[in-house]
């Protein structure tokens, strides 16, 4: 796939010595954008990001916005919260059965904000996120959760080899019996048993907390210090030949601790490895898949600091889907797995009488050929706005550009690309001009 | 340690295992039958230990595994209900951080006691 790149960027180099005026117009203004925008109340208030809070229940929700609304309607600036309605309502149980019915719903986002304006005016703006469909996200494919439960309920099913829990309820039971056998008469009470017990059983860390951690050895003698000394608080004394017994049972809780141990933490490790060695395999095969993906958002101001105060400034919405081509979604072909279609549309109308324009409308597509993290792309826009004041022009134009990118990681891609655009209405010259300005960025982006 | 008391009758006792919050788990619960079950199996969580007069002064073990195979850390809880003839007689709750493309283990025992 580098190779292909790179000899397609040399024969638009080529192309370039054909190029009208290159140092005017450089690829930039061509370059169809099509990442996905990112519409949320910190983006539409420029807020850190890094500032937001996620509330996970109803009572930090209210808290959280409390402190910047107040129950007049007063508003201040600062408010920066991102309310993901499945987090906050599953736990109670009258909501549960709905989510599992309308799973699509567990990633919707909703996203509020504050900030000060210019002056001493606020502004405030909200932001929907929903992603109904990603059959590209690994976290969320079935088969892949399936998977890892196999995974983990294997390591207690290993044929010939009884489990840890079992090896631990085996190892109590003989303890157990130590324990009744202190008092052939009569039955140690219940509590007194659960509390020696308790230093045989659980968790292997908690165990190893509080014994010793490094050294078998050490582990038995300070273990048979502790169990002697919560004997003698019951005044259980022993003799020499149950001392013995509870020194074997000591030595086997070290050995089984110690084992326990060692297969755990390299459980552990292969856990960690499988999983991203078949997140990697699912990604690489599943890149173009169905996503479909809503946004919205506005902003307002308010130069009282009230709600009631409140004027629309602008408002947006985007829409986007993208997965196979139509007829080779079940297909194995190369062409199937190499190659995805995108289409996006977005709306932005401005109340804001100080900007150029009235409303924006940008639709279009692209065509991507390749793997999950490098390929070749063919886009095509189409845009229309209307511009604000007493005049009844429009400004439309398309654009188109050929590219490639390349990811670098999660989030970043190397992009390179040439393009032209055709103005079918507006002010600027009608004019078909492919430049080859080699536009390339390395840059976050958000993208099908 | 949980100590389960349950009355003498002829009432079996049974226990109700949940994990919530971790759409990938399995569990092992050792008593005289040794119960198994996970998430991709449909989850299956009620089952029935026994009869009182068997189950008495009996150590019951269990492990459960949670795996998180998201980019982020997920806070599950794991919950098991013990109960006979409709009446609970114990619950034993816990909330555990599983990190990020990773599984964890939490484990615990019971000793079983029939009283009058």
């Amino acid at each position: 796939m580098k190779k292909i790149i790179l000899i397609c960027i040399g024969i638009l180099a080529g192309a370039s010595l054909y190029a009208q005026n290159p140092d005017s117009i450089t690829i930039d203004d061509y370059y169809v954008d099509f990442s996905v925008p990112d519409i949320t109340a910190f983006s539409i208030l420029d807020i850190n990001s890094n500032d937001v809070v996620r509330p996970g229940n109803v009572k930090e929700l209210a808290v959280g916005i409390q402190n910047y609304v107040d129950q007049d309607g007063n508003l201040k600036p600062g408010l920066a919260m991102e309310i993901a309605p499945y987090r906050i309502l599953a736990k109670a149980l009258k909501v549960r059965s709905f989510w599992e019915k309308n799973k699509s719903l567990k990633n919707l986002q909703i996203s509020i904000g504050t900030a000060q304006g210019d002056s001493s005016n606020l502004l405030a703006a909200w932001g929907i996120n929903w992603t109904p469909i990603d059959r590209t996200d690994p976290v969320a494919n079935i088969a892949l959760q399936n998977f890892f439960a196999d995974y983990l309920a294997n390591k207690d099913s290993i044929a010939n080899q009884m489990s840890l829990a079992g090896q631990r309820n085996k190892h109590l039971q003989s303890v157990n019996q130590f324990l009744n056998s202190l008092t052939p008469t009569s039955r140690l009470s219940s509590q007194t048993k659960v509390a020696i017990l308790q230093y045989f059983g659980g968790g292997y860390r908690s165990r190893l907390l509080r014994y010793d951690s490094t050294d078998n050895q050490l582990y038995a003698l300070v273990m048979k210090d502790t169990v002697l000394q919560k004997l003698g608080t019951f005044n259980i004394n022993l003799d020499s030949a149950q001392s013995n017994a509870l020194s074997m049972l000591i030595v086997q809780n070290a050995k089984l601790t110690f084992t326990e141990q060692a297969e755990e933490e390299e459980f552990a490790e292969n856990f960690s490895e499988e999983l991203k060695r078949q997140k990697k395999i699912f990604i690489e095969e599943n890149w173009n898949r169905l996503v479909i993906q809503l946004k919205a958002g506005s902003k307002y101001n308010s130069a009282e600091n009230t709600i009631k105060d409140l004027s629309l400034l602008n408002w947006r919405i985007f829409g986007g889907i993208a997965g196979r081509i139509p007829g080779l979604a079940n297909s194995n072909s190369t062409l199937a797995k190499s190659s995805q279609v995108i289409y996006q549309a977005s709306y932005i109308n401005y109340k804001d009488k100080s900007m150029p324009l009235k409303w924006e409308f940008s639709t279009g597509g692209r065509l991507l050929l390749g793997k999950a993290d490098k390929r070749l792309s063919a886009e095509f826009l189409y845009s229309q706005a209307t511009i604000n004041g007493e005049t009844t022009d429009k400004s439309e134009y398309i654009r188109y550009t050929i590219g490639g990118e390349m990811k670098i990681n999660e989030g970043l891609w190397l992009e390179l690309a040439v393009g032209g655009q055709k103005f079918l209405q507006g002010n600027d010259d009608t004019r078909v001009v492919p430049q080859f300005g080699l536009k390339y960025a390395i840059q976050k982006k958000s993208r099908f | 340690m949980e100590l389960i008391r349950f009355s003498k009758t002829d009432k079996p006792v049974s226990i109700d295992i949940q994990v919530e919050e971790a759409p990938v788990w399995s569990y092992i619960y050792v008593g005289d039958l040794t119960f198994k079950s996970k998430s991709s199996a449909g989850g299956n969580s009620n089952h029935i230990l026994g009869l009182p007069v068997n189950l008495d002064d009996d150590i019951n073990s269990w492990d459960i595994r949670l795996g998180n195979i998201s980019t982020s850390t997920l806070t599950a809880t794991v919950t098991i209900t013990w109960t006979q003839d409709d009446k609970v007689l114990n619950i034993w709750t816990r909330q555990i951080d599983v990190p990020a493309e990773a599984a964890v283990k939490i484990s615990d025992d019971a000793l079983l006691e029939a009283t009058n």
